[in-house]
């Protein structure tokens, strides 16, 4: 050995215990187990946390798992995804290896019946679980995750063994109350639950938990379990006065429900709401009531109405973080007694809600100097105004997202571009009337940003680039489908952007070789890039791109006639790192699938 | 003013009030043990001059958070022995900002290597039998992150 290993001569085991500490990601934990011996019992006495899905043996797996690694704190199963497992833990079946072969396991069990044994066994079962809570004592936070053979008693083992549970997750699991009330009976510490799809629990056992967990619970989530009613949330009102965070998607909940929430929980801070059955009645409790509220979204054709936002914007002065997805019923003179009363707003997300339009954008941008984050998606009625507005009032603004907003064109994007030079991301879509002009603007005056994506805005063309090219910071550019865009643009961002991670120059007709060439020359941190649809490209093109580019991650290249077998065997060559590449299936050798089959997608289209 | 002394017999003079970022001294001086000076037997006079140099940045720039973003990278940027030198001092002197600075260094140092690389940046010697290496390896399969 060259060198003197001082890591492990000098450091005690508390110190490179320490170190891994800062390990936070399965992968890097298995490479440094791998090291050497010592290195091996420290990481399986400090990993904190698994994940797994659907194997062959769940039950002997989770044995193995919890003798091997003593400490694990987190432990997330999730049968929707299928794993082959290189090795049997249980009874071989049949020596048959089929069985274990990619099953898609992700089908939602049905009842099993005595004919459906065998299959039972793919699915973690009660005593998997019991087994979870022996083996992990410490558990702080468990996700289930269509765990369809998991019942009550399961999770009561869990429940009277993990006394130090902080977090439950439950989905797609038919968990009964008795489940549920044993956690509120032995899980004291209890302070975050999501329920979603869990068809066999009703009010009971939720209400036993609030009663269990008072006020340590901080954060609820219940969504499509049909039996929870306005019944539960009386309860949360009454017991749980500390909550924090209530998400509900459920046409089972009414005002009622909400109302007692609003009333009981004080200190509410976070409220994302998708029932179709609340109305203006429980928001407007909300702004009475819930005076610390930061974070509002209101999702899905509900039947809010401006007096809602009234009362928000009269009561809730905190109020940071608002988003309005498909509010039909919402208008301009809501979104102005918003802004005029929660002049600390940093994000707003408008979606969908096709009466609001120009005036209460323009209300935001008199009253909400803080925002940071803007999102218009399909707000056919919004102006160039608007923008205007925002562009002289928040200078703050960091992002910008603008989805098919057909009326905003160049004009709006020059004055967001001259008042917001903070601007790190700006992402359009199908926005047909922003043109060049706008972008030179913002290439002119926004020298911090990071992100471009300027997807099917097709008057855009190469001078916008060109002044793209003054944004040295750039990280993430995308113009697919911006025809008018050629070689002198990409030559431009080449030039000068050198930090450029990810490009997408797709369905562009006029780019070609010259341009690769230039993107090897100007940008070696490239990670991503799309080029499908680019008739021009060729071989020559990208082998020059991944000579300079070896860091190079994923590739998509479909529908590129130039591109053949050759250049699709450089790419897989040059670069070490290659984790996906799309490409026709006739385009890869047998030599090259070889080399790199397991990072290479085919396009599942049959010509 | 307190008086610290090196292994080496190295002597060195800080603010009271700079020092007690050293859980370690500051229950020296409360426990009345540091009338004359502290002995520090665990620590050289090299890398005691170095933590100094740490914990007085600190307390003067308290509050410049980019000011010490910058200072703190720079300051890890040693070899290696001495970066296991701090290591140990940081967490003899108990002074926790220091010890996850440079625990942390050492981890993005680890982080995204192979196997292979790790061993050879820190001269690690491979003591797995090759048929163990690969069990090992087969056996990290069972998961996904």
């Amino acid at each position: 050995m060259k060198g003197h290993d001082r890591i492990n001569s000098s450091l005690p085991d508390e110190l490179i215990l320490e170190i891994f500490r800062y390990l936070d990601t399965k992968p890097s934990r298995d490479a440094a187990s791998l090291v050497c011996k010592r290195w091996l019992g420290l990481e399986r006495l400090s990993r904190d946390t698994i994940r797994i899905g659907a194997s062959g043996s769940p039950d002997g797996l989770v044995k193995m798992l919890s003798s091997r690694f003593p400490h694990v704190r987190n432990v997330f199963i999730d049968e929707r995804r299928s794993i082959t497992l290189p090795f049997q833990f249980g009874k071989r079946r049949r020596a048959d290896h089929s069985a274990l072969s990619p099953l898609k396991l992700q089908f939602a069990a049905g009842k099993t019946g005595p004919e459906d044994y065998e299959t039972e066994t793919y699915y973690l079962s009660d005593a998997g679980l019991a087994v979870v809570g022996d083996g992990f004592s410490k558990l702080e936070k468990l996700s289930l995750i269509w765990c369809s053979n998991v019942t009550s008693l399961g999770l009561r083992s869990i429940a009277e063994k993990c006394n130090a549970l902080k977090s439950l997750d439950l989905q797609g699991c038919y968990v009964g109350d008795q489940g549920l009330a044993a956690v509120g009976e032995w899980c004291k510490q209890l302070e975050d639950l999501n329920l979603r799809f869990c068809e066999g629990l009703t009010d009971t056992g939720l209400v036993n938990l609030a009663l269990g967990c008072r006020r340590k619970l901080k954060s609820l989530g219940v969504a499509a379990c049909a039996k929870i009613t306005d019944v539960s949330l009386e309860a949360v009102g009454s017991y749980c006065q500390s909550l924090e965070t209530l998400s509900l998607d459920s046409e089972f909940i009414h005002n009622k429900g909400v109302l007692a929430v609003a009333k009981g929980c004080r200190v509410l801070k976070v409220l994302k709401l998708q029932c179709i059955n609340v109305t203006d009645e429980a928001l407007e409790a909300v702004g009475i009531f819930c005076n610390t509220l930061e974070f509002l979204a209101l999702y899905s054709f509900q039947r809010f109405t401006d007096k809602s936002l009234c009362a928000i914007g009269k009561g809730c002065k905190r109020l940071k973080n608002l988003t309005l997805s498909d509010c039909y019923f919402l208008s301009d003179k809501g979104l102005e007694a918003v802004a005029v009363g929660c002049t600390e707003l940093t994000h707003l997300e408008v979606n969908g809600c096709h009466n609001i339009g120009t005036f209460g954008l323009e209300s935001i941008g008199r009253s909400c100097a803080s925002l940071s984050e803007l999102a218009l998606l399909y707000c056919q009625k919004i102006g160039n105004f608007a923008l205007s507005e925002i562009g002289r009032g928040c200078k703050f603004l960091q992002a910008l997202h603008l989805v098919d907003c057909s009326s905003i064109g160049d004009d709006a994007i020059i004055s967001i571009a001259k008042g917001c030079r903070n601007l790190k991301k700006l992402h359009i879509r199908r926005c047909y009337e922003v043109g060049s002009k706008g972008i030179v603007a913002v290439g002119e005056n926004c020298k911090f940003l990071t992100d471009l994506s300027l997807r099917f805005c097709d008057k855009i063309g190469d001078e916008a680039l060109v002044a793209i090219g003054n944004c040295h910071s750039l990280r993430y550019l995308n113009v697919s489908g911006c025809h008018h865009i050629g070689d002198a643009g990409i030559i431009a961002i080449a030039r000068g952007c050198p930090e450029l991670s990810y490009l997408d120059v797709s369905v562009l007709q006029n780019l070609g070789d010259m341009a690769m060439a230039e993107m090897s020359e100007g940008c070696p941190m490239l990670k991503d890039i799309v080029l499908s649809h680019c008739r021009q490209i060729t071989d020559v093109g990208l082998s020059y791109l991944v000579s300079r580019c070896t860091l190079l991650e994923t590739c998509h290249m479909v529908y590129c006639p130039g591109i053949t077998t050759v250049g699709v065997a450089t790419v897989v060559a040059s670069c070490a790192n290659i984790k996906k590449v799309l490409v026709e299936r006739w385009k890869v050798s047998q030599r090259t699938r070889r080399r790199a089959g397991s990072t290479i997608s085919y396009l599942c289209v049959d010509l | 003013m307190i008086v610290l002394n090196s292994s080496d017999g190295a002597t060195f003079e800080v603010e009271e009030s700079v020092a007690v970022q050293s859980q370690t001294i500051k229950h020296m001086i409360e426990d009345n043990c540091a009338d004359t000076s502290i002995p520090l037997p665990n620590v050289n006079g090299v890398t005691l001059a170095r933590v100094l140099e740490y914990i007085k940045k600190h307390a003067e720039a308290k509050d410049d958070e980019e000011g010490l973003k910058s200072f703190d990278a720079e300051f890890v940027k040693v070899d290696q022995a001495s970066l296991f030198e701090i290591i140990l001092a940081a967490n003899y002197l108990d002074i926790k900002g220091l010890l996850d600075l440079t625990c942390q260094t050492v981890a993005d140092q680890i982080k995204d290597l192979t196997v292979e690389e790790v061993r050879a940046i820190f001269n690690i010697m491979n003591d797995f039998t090759p048929e163990e290496e690969a069990k090992l390896r087969n056996d990290h399969a069972w998961a996904f992150e």
